[in-house]
Parts: C-alpha cells; structure tokens; sequence
C-alpha cells in the first residue's frame, strides 16, 4: 500500500471489450511521472431562498471520473495508450518482434483507467475514453505521455486490484537518445533527415463531447475533430529553406505566397537499450503538415545562437492516415 | 449473401471490434465490414477487401 504521507502512485489501464463491461483488474500497469486518475464530482447551491439569509443547502450535480496523467512511454503499454486515442490498430508478424501500427478512428475505444492513490485509496473509473494524448521530447531525456480523460463510473476500493496482465517496468523506456527525425518544408512524406531538433511533441485532442442528460453520470461520450498538432522547440536551422517555403510557397521564392504548402514530418525513437529499431521502436508520422513560423527572428546584439519554435498542423493526406504511429515490440497484438 | 473480408495483416482492431484473420481471412456482418471500411477511410495501413462470399450450388464443383 502507498504511504499515506508520500505521493507516490502507480497506475493501470486496458481496453473495455464493450461500454459498460469494465475490466476487474489492468491489462498494463506502469509507472506513472505525476497526475492522477479519480472521482469527479459538481456540486451547486441550491437556487432557493427562505426568510432567512442563510444558504438553504446544495446538491449533487453529475458524478463520474477524471485522467490526467503523465506516463512513461514504454515498450509495450505505450500501445494500450495508442490504442486508446488513435482507436484503430494493425498488428503483423507471425512471431516477436510485431509491428502494431496505430492510425486513427471515428469511434475510441471504452477503457478502464485504475490508480492507487497514496494513501491507500484504489480507484477505478470505468467506461473511459482518453480526451488527449501528446508525446514529448527533450534532448537526452526519456519520452513522456500526457494523457488526459473521462469517464462515466467511478468506484473505490481499499484493497488494491488483483494481478495486472502485464506489470511493465522502466527498463528499456524510449528516450530520444539516438532518435531519428525527418523534416520537409514542401515535400510529403517527409525524407529530409535533420538533427538540430533539441525538444519537441506531437499531440492529439480527440475533442470529447460527454453530455449529462436524465442520469447522475455522462450518458453520451462522443468523439469530435481530431485536433493534430507538432511543436518543435529549440530548432536552429541550418539553411532559410524552411522558413523561404513557408512565406513565398519555395525555397528560392521571392514573393509572399497566397497558397498553403505542405510539409511532412516523422520521428523515429528507440529504446534506452539502444536496440536496433526492428526490434523495438517508436515511430510517429505526419506526411501533411502544414507548417507556421511565428516570426522572423529578433536580432540579438549578444550574438546568442539563433533558434526557433516552429509549429505545425495535421491535415488528412490524399490517400493514408492524417498520422500513424508504428510501434515495434515483442508482444503480440493479444496482449491489448 | 455472406460477406469475407481479406486482409494482408494479422489483426486489426477498430471501431470497438478486433478482427483477427486466419489465413487472411475472415467472415464479417454489414456492420462489420462498415467498420472495416470506416477504417480504410482513415488511413489504415492493411489492405483490405470486402466480398461476398461465393456459396456452391449443388452439381458445382
């Protein structure tokens, strides 16, 4: 059991077979770098008055549960997570390693989200569906996952949950050590390998719309527009290519451009192992990507070097996924 | 008419439904392959094809 005094809390997930069948115990349980999973509950005042000029009481709202977590991106829970905001997963491979490609749906999955609280609380929020997702990097350090989240039923238990189907530890963890980024400007998919990208994330809002409707929890939880966004920070560029292309539509343009052109980008990481990326790797892709730059930089009379935030937005390519996540492991699709 | 879908992968999962292909194939509902196609729509990377299932007739070999 967590000590009461300290704040320390693992956490577990899985994939529902179906709303309102959730699961007794996690598929995954991970580490977790901070956030929590637990109830939510509104309260309001009671719009009435009496003689006197007291409140005349409250009441109860809407019930339900709550994520927001920062997690490690491991090996194979890293997938669940996948699952979970993409929605739609392909897995190939007869035998280890197997490639779980993850690309988007209408409809996400139900999820179950667990969470031992310190202090000894366990919570569980059934019937779930992951609201966020956004992957982070930052030079020499290990990948981190924000999630956030909802759900319709909560409930607590002072004994913590039986044996998850995989407790997985931090060892490897995907870092961006060695990653492997590519970047064009005007070109899709993106080719261009790059290596002056120091801190970065790629996110996705899936726009959840939950509704309260005759019941004391959300009765509706639907899915809206993908919002898919990439931040790259801290970028020093080694030519004005990028930023010609983005104002006059070519790197050789001398004119402001009336017409949008798309860029592409992806990211390859691989574990703290360093082990080939046919054996384990993380691979995140966005072949159209339009790209902003807010400014032109600032001069700076201390000469400190140039660097810059560029920003971009996921479109939906002609043919193919707007973006699409490869995951190699040595787990079979089974195991989500 | 039953209906099969083919596919170049393993498993797919996708609009709350894993589909699982032995051999590459498998038999699905309307809804099912509706969900397949929802799939294909977004991007999925497996090839996927939806057929009627040929049934034989008496006498046919």
């Amino acid at each position: 059991m967590p000590v009461a005094s300290a704040r320390s809390a693992v956490v577990g997930f899985g994939k529902q077979t179906a709303e309102g069948t959730a699961l007794t115990v996690p598929k995954f349980e991970t580490p977790m770098g901070g956030g929590f999973v637990g109830p939510e509950r509104s309260t309001a005042e009671l719009p009435w008055t009496n003689e006197t000029q007291d409140s005349v009481g409250d009441y109860v709202e809407r019930v339900g549960g709550t994520a927001d977590l920062t997690l490690p991106v491991l090996p194979v829970s890293a997938g669940a997570i996948l699952e979970g905001i993409f929605g739609s997963r392909t897995t190939s491979g007869a035998a280890a390693p197997y490639t779980h490609v993850f690309t988007p749906a209408d409809t996400l999955p139900w999820m179950t989200l667990f969470y031992a609280q310190p202090g000894g609380n366990y919570w569980t929020v059934a019937d779930s569906k992951l609201a966020s997702w956004a992957l982070s990097w930052s030079a020499g350090s290990p990948l981190e996952a924000s999630v956030s989240g909802m759900g319709k039923t909560t409930t607590r238990a002072a004994t913590k949950w039986g044996a998850p189907g995989m407790v997985e530890g931090v060892d490897p963890f995907f870092t961006m050590i060695n990653a492997t980024f590519k970047f064009d400007s005007g070109t899709t998919p993106a080719t261009t390998t790059v290596r002056n990208i120091a801190a970065g994330s790629v996110s996705m809002n899936r726009n959840l719309d939950a509704r309260q409707t005759d019941g004391l929890n959300y009765q509706y939880m639907a899915e809206q527009k993908r919002d898919i966004e990439v931040s790259l920070d801290d970028v020093v560029f080694e030519s004005n290519d990028l930023i010609n292309t983005i104002f006059t539509g070519s790197a050789s343009g001398t004119s402001m451009s009336g017409t949008v052109v798309y860029g592409s980008f992806s990211v390859t990481f691989v574990g703290s192992d360093q082990a080939a990326a046919t054996t384990r790797s993380l691979k995140v892709e966005l072949p159209r990507v339009l790209w902003t730059i807010d400014q032109v930089p600032s001069a700076d009379p201390g000469g400190a070097t140039l660097t810059y935030t560029v920003t971009g937005r996921a479109s939906k390519p002609t043919s193919g996924a707007s973006v699409t996540a490869t995951l190699v492991n040595g787990s079979a699709g089974t195991v989500y | 008419m039953p209906l099969v879908a083919k596919a170049d992968v393993n498993e797919i999962y996708t609009g709350g439904q894993t589909f699982q292909f032995t051999d590459g194939t498998r038999q699905v509902s309307q809804a099912e392959a509706d969900a397949l196609a929802r799939y294909v729509a977004n991007g999925g990377p497996a090839k996927v094809e939806i057929e009627e299932q040929k049934t034989k007739k008496k006498g046919e070999s």
